[in-house]
């Protein structure tokens, strides 16, 4: 990491810090965050950010998706692109503009990957009124 | 979920109320963050069928915390269902809906 150096208006400054908090974290970390991702949808337009309890998130613009599900979905399908195209109701060029994002942060999306695919039993520990349904 | 579950499970029970998030209201909540979603789903009384459980279980949690309740999830399992594996998943949803005698809210069901 390199520091850099950026001056930003008063008021942006202080609701910078005040989502610092809310997020349990400084504002220096949340701006680089910001930095990052703004660099990242500029060169990856399909692409967006998203809070989630998870952390910072990389979704499908527009639509209520997380790039790891699309690749997911891809891999379910053997790799036809076109089939989960129609699994997903997304247009195929917007699902392999997810793919090309994931190829270049395949780290980031190996981490998003982990999280959906933690062990099950857990949510027994984290979600109130939990029961399984074998099928 | 699938956009093709929602044909699957009413051609396996034509009495139950479901829509997916692209044509619900009008589509209204296709872009919707899941916490604005999962208000949306407990004023209409309406679980949701997700199988993400990277941010699910902490957007329950965060509602729990808040003392808001919930219209109920079924979260199917993704090593179980693959996502071209729509009549199984159609089947499994229907076998919670019965499971559940159809009384979702304030619940998790994991299917698996």
């Amino acid at each position: 990491m390199l520091p850099i150096s950026l001056r930003i208006p008063r008021e942006v400054k202080a609701q910078l810090q005040k989502i610092a908090r809310r997020f349990g974290t400084n504002p220096s970390t949340l701006g680089a965050d910001y930095v990052t991702e703004g660099v990242r949808t500029t060169l990856h337009p399909s692409i967006e950010f998203r809070q989630t309890p998870a952390g910072r998130m990389a979704y499908v613009r527009g639509v209520r998706l997380a790039v790891w599900l699309v690749v997911e979905t891809v891999e379910d399908c053997g790799g036809d692109v076109e089939r989960a195209a129609k699994l997903l109701r997304l247009p195929q060029l917007l699902l392999k503009a997810a793919l090309v994002y994931a190829k270049a942060f395949p780290e980031e999306i190996a981490a998003d990957r982990d999280a959906g695919h933690r062990p099950i039993e857990e949510l027994d520990a984290l979600v109130p009124n939990h029961s399984f349904l074998r099928v | 979920m699938p956009a093709d579950l929602v044909e699957a499970l009413l051609h396996l029970r034509s009495d139950i109320d479901v829509e997916h998030v692209a044509t619900w209201q009008e589509g209204a909540y296709l872009n919707a963050a899941d916490d604005v979603l999962l208000e949306a789903c407990w004023q209409d009384k309406r679980a949701l069928v997700s199988k993400d459980r990277a941010t699910l279980p902490g957007w329950i949690a965060l509602r729990v915390a808040a003392g808001k309740d919930h219209g109920g999830v079924l979260l199917y399992d993704v090593e179980r269902f693959k996502a071209h594996q729509i009549g199984a998943l159609a089947k499994a949803s229907i076998a919670a809906v019965e499971f559940s005698r159809g009384k979702l809210i304030n619940r998790w069901i994991t299917l698996h």
